[in-house]
């Protein structure tokens, strides 16, 4: 019977989509929810012809509205256009779901189907009471290769050692595509972590509707919410990126586009899930629109809001360290912070101007992970971002990069000592998408630079040039130098034309310079060899490559094989055991 | 008679030409994680005749009098992402009359009248906070 049915549907589908009103159901087909996580529900009617009639929306052959237990409400959008919306609900019925969307208009029957799958947090196993994530944005695989041989090098062939991050319980390979696209930005694919549902590129815990307000889209719940509201957790965001860029705001932030920067730090400091510690740069969001060198919108001093909501303020590395555990607004930069190598090897003052004593991200995470355990005894999640390993790519520099890769390891290795304590903390490490950065050699800086064929003459490959030498030189943290004999060779494989010189200098990598309105390859650099050209645009894009991910602890085990990005929501729900429907206050 | 003068003039308005203030972008402001306020050499130097080397951004506009200079070459085109922004020290050059904008990716010395405070381009409702009115530009090739 219901295979006749089903068969029936699909021959309505084909006879009626011609020229009846389309219908957009939301969330998307194939969508996977946690049962008792809430969502925003729409179906969107466009090009309707004359007035629909009949409409019914219905989940397993039941009403929509009874089914959530709220009536959709309707609006009519532009001409032609009707919308059924009901915010806030959530299922209750595990296993698959469909939703059947239809009617009928002046140019016969519309229908849309929708499968859903539902599932339950049940945990296997110990459970963490505590969950703390490590983003590297844009850290594929091959990032993760480079900061390896950098750090510990190569001896006869086996590497001397592997990274903290490596050393992991289970290891997965996560696929990160998003809803509009085969490759994602670092909105989506957060906004995947956060929520378990796909979202569209510039998207935050929001699916796109046909509005144009920013704010209405159908919203998706976030795990920090669900902790908040189930369970009471504490949260806690550290970031070397500015506070509202999207992978540490994709976390509690609820938007179409994740340039909305002033409205973000605005839902981060009202949300009901409000991080406890926050640590990062970005101050330019969160003073007041008057203050020159501010990105607000307003005149919200969001600063002295927190610091009246009694979070202690502070703005460099010594007043970190000073810092008593406990409520926390840490900014240290007006915009990005700046990279490992410039805040430590370069120390260049026309680079880092007026903020030369910025901390270093395994010094946020303990004094993140020491406040969060003091008040959240109950337990807390925490997201590290390294936003440098993505937007230093962006700019074809990849040393500035893969040192911030090795800085956000070197706060691992801290943060799993802390663990190995009680062996009551998951630690994920991951990345929301790649780059097209490969090693594909070594270059001797003695052989090449100055020229171009100079600079083809240094590069090593197979066993041209022996191993790297980053061993041989240290910096007061015990991390190589980046200057050195025998570097590693990196290029693109996606790249506008540039000079390339495997040289890094104590000024960030500037691949391509405008002229009026053409993009050049950066006559500054001229003696390197002109390499990419392959795209326009003036900076190395994402790439669809998987990621790693390594999971470290109890709930370890629910990461393992090849998986999509929306799968590490769902693994730590499973580890966690979290089970909203039951647990809902 | 009259074009005598007029040359004199002009020749009277270049040789009146006062010797330009060096200032760099890290000279212009004060900057805290607070905020930034304008330094006390970019207030002496307001309305004076100083130079300031920077790179030329990708103009607003096709065909328009002015262009932002920025302290490195754009690594994020304004235009191509939505998470790009200008940077928030960025200076905004009025061009001589007759002059077109110069395309140029080597840096540029800028030579001119500085202008301080908050003003908004009539054309383009372009915000600025510092402007030079150029009267001359180098290309430091």
């Amino acid at each position: 019977m219901k295979k006749v049915l089903f068969g029936a549907i699909s021959a309505i589908v084909l006879a009626g989509t011609a020229e009846a009103a389309k219908v957009n159901i939301l969330p998307v087909q194939g969508a996977k929810f946690l049962a008792g996580a809430k969502f925003d529900f729409r179906v969107e009617l466009s090009e309707i012809k004359g007035t629909p009639r009949e409409v019914a929306i219905t989940i397993n052959g039941r009403d929509a509205g009874t089914v959530f237990g709220k009536k959709l409400e309707m609006t009519a959008g532009a001409v032609g256009v009707q919308n059924y919306m009901v915010r806030d609900v959530m299922h209750k019925l595990t296993g698959k779901l469909e939703v059947i969307a239809r009617g009928v208009d002046d140019s016969g029957v519309f229908v849309r189907q929708a499968s859903y799958e539902v599932v339950r947090g049940m945990a296997s196993g110990k459970r963490p009471k505590n969950i703390i994530v490590f983003v590297g944005d844009g850290m594929g695989w091959n990032t993760v290769t480079a900061a390896r041989i950098i750090m510990h090098g190569i001896e006869n062939g086996k590497p001397r050692d592997f990274l903290n991050m490596e050393k992991a319980d289970s290891t997965a390979s996560v696929h990160t595509s998003g809803l509009d696209g085969l490759v994602t930005d670092s909105a989506n694919s957060a906004s995947a972590y956060s929520t378990g549902h796909k979202a569209s590129n510039n998207g935050l815990g929001s699916y796109p509707d046909n509005t144009t307000d920013q704010f209405d889209d159908p919203k998706q719940e976030h795990l920090f919410e669900m902790l908040k509201r189930t369970r009471n957790y504490g949260f806690g965001l550290v970031s070397s990126s500015y506070l509202s860029d999207a992978t540490p705001s994709a976390w509690l932030a609820h938007t179409r586009r994740r340039g909305n920067y002033s409205e973000i730090v605005e839902q981060i400091i009202d949300s009901g899930a409000r991080p406890s510690v926050i640590l990062g740069g970005g101050s330019q969001d969160f003073i007041p629109k008057a203050t020159k060198g501010s990105r607000r919108k307003n005149e919200r001093d969001i600063i002295s809001e927190f610091q009246k909501a009694d979070y202690q303020f502070v703005s460099t590395a010594k007043e970190l360290e000073a810092a008593k555990p406990g409520k926390m607004l840490g900014l240290f930069q007006l915009a990005w912070m700046n990279s490992y190598l410039d805040r430590v090897q370069f120390k260049n003052p026309d680079v880092l101007g007026a903020f030369a004593d910025q901390p270093l991200l395994w010094n946020m995470t303990s004094k993140a992970i020491e406040s969060l355990e003091m008040l959240h005894p109950n337990g807390f999640m925490l997201v590290v971002e390294a936003s440098n390993p993505d937007v230093l790519q962006h700019a074809l520099d990849w040393q500035r990069a893969t040192w911030d890769a090795i800085e956000m390891d070197v706060a691992i290795g801290k943060t799993k000592e802390w663990a190995a304590k009680k062996n009551e903390t998951l630690i994920i490490t991951t990345a929301d998408h790649a780059h097209s950065n490969t090693t594909y050699g070594t270059y001797n800086t003695a052989a090449g630079a100055g020229s171009a064929s100079g600079t083809i003459a240094g590069v090593g490959l197979y066993e041209q040039n022996g191993f790297p030498t980053y061993q041989s030189a240290k910096d007061v943290n015990g991390l190589p130098l980046a200057k050195t004999s025998i570097a590693l060779a990196v290029g693109y494989g996606a790249a506008p034309a540039h000079f390339a010189n495997f040289i890094v200098g104590d000024k960030p990598f500037v691949a391509v310079a405008t002229q009026g309105t053409t993009l050049v390859p950066n006559p500054a650099n001229v003696g390197g060899a002109l390499t990419g050209g392959n795209i326009g645009g003036n900076s190395g894009p994402h790439t669809v490559d998987p990621v790693p991910l390594f999971a470290w602890g109890p709930g370890s085990q629910h990461f393992k094989g090849s998986i999509d990005n929306t799968e590490v929501f769902f693994g730590m729900v499973k580890a966690l055991g979290l089970d909203p429907l039951r647990e809902a206050k | 008679m009259k074009r005598f003068i007029l040359v004199f003039l002009l020749l009277g308005v270049a040789f009146a030409q006062p010797t330009a203030q060096p200032i760099t972008f890290r000279e212009l402001y004060n900057t805290t994680i607070r905020g930034m306020e304008f330094s006390s050499k970019a207030m002496q130097l307001n309305n004076k005749r100083i130079e300031m080397k920077g790179f030329m951004a990708p103009p607003l506009r096709p065909k328009l009098d002015f262009f932002v200079l920025t302290k490195a070459p754009l690594v994020t085109c304004p235009f191509c992402s939505s998470a790009a922004d200008w940077d928030a020290d960025i200076v905004l050059v009025y061009l001589p009359k007759g002059k077109d904008v110069l395309a140029s990716p080597y840096p540029i010395q800028i030579r001119g009248r500085l202008e301080l405070g908050t003003k908004e381009d009539k054309e383009t409702g372009f915000v600025s906070l510092v402007r030079i009115y150029a009267d001359d530009f180098t290309e430091l090739k």
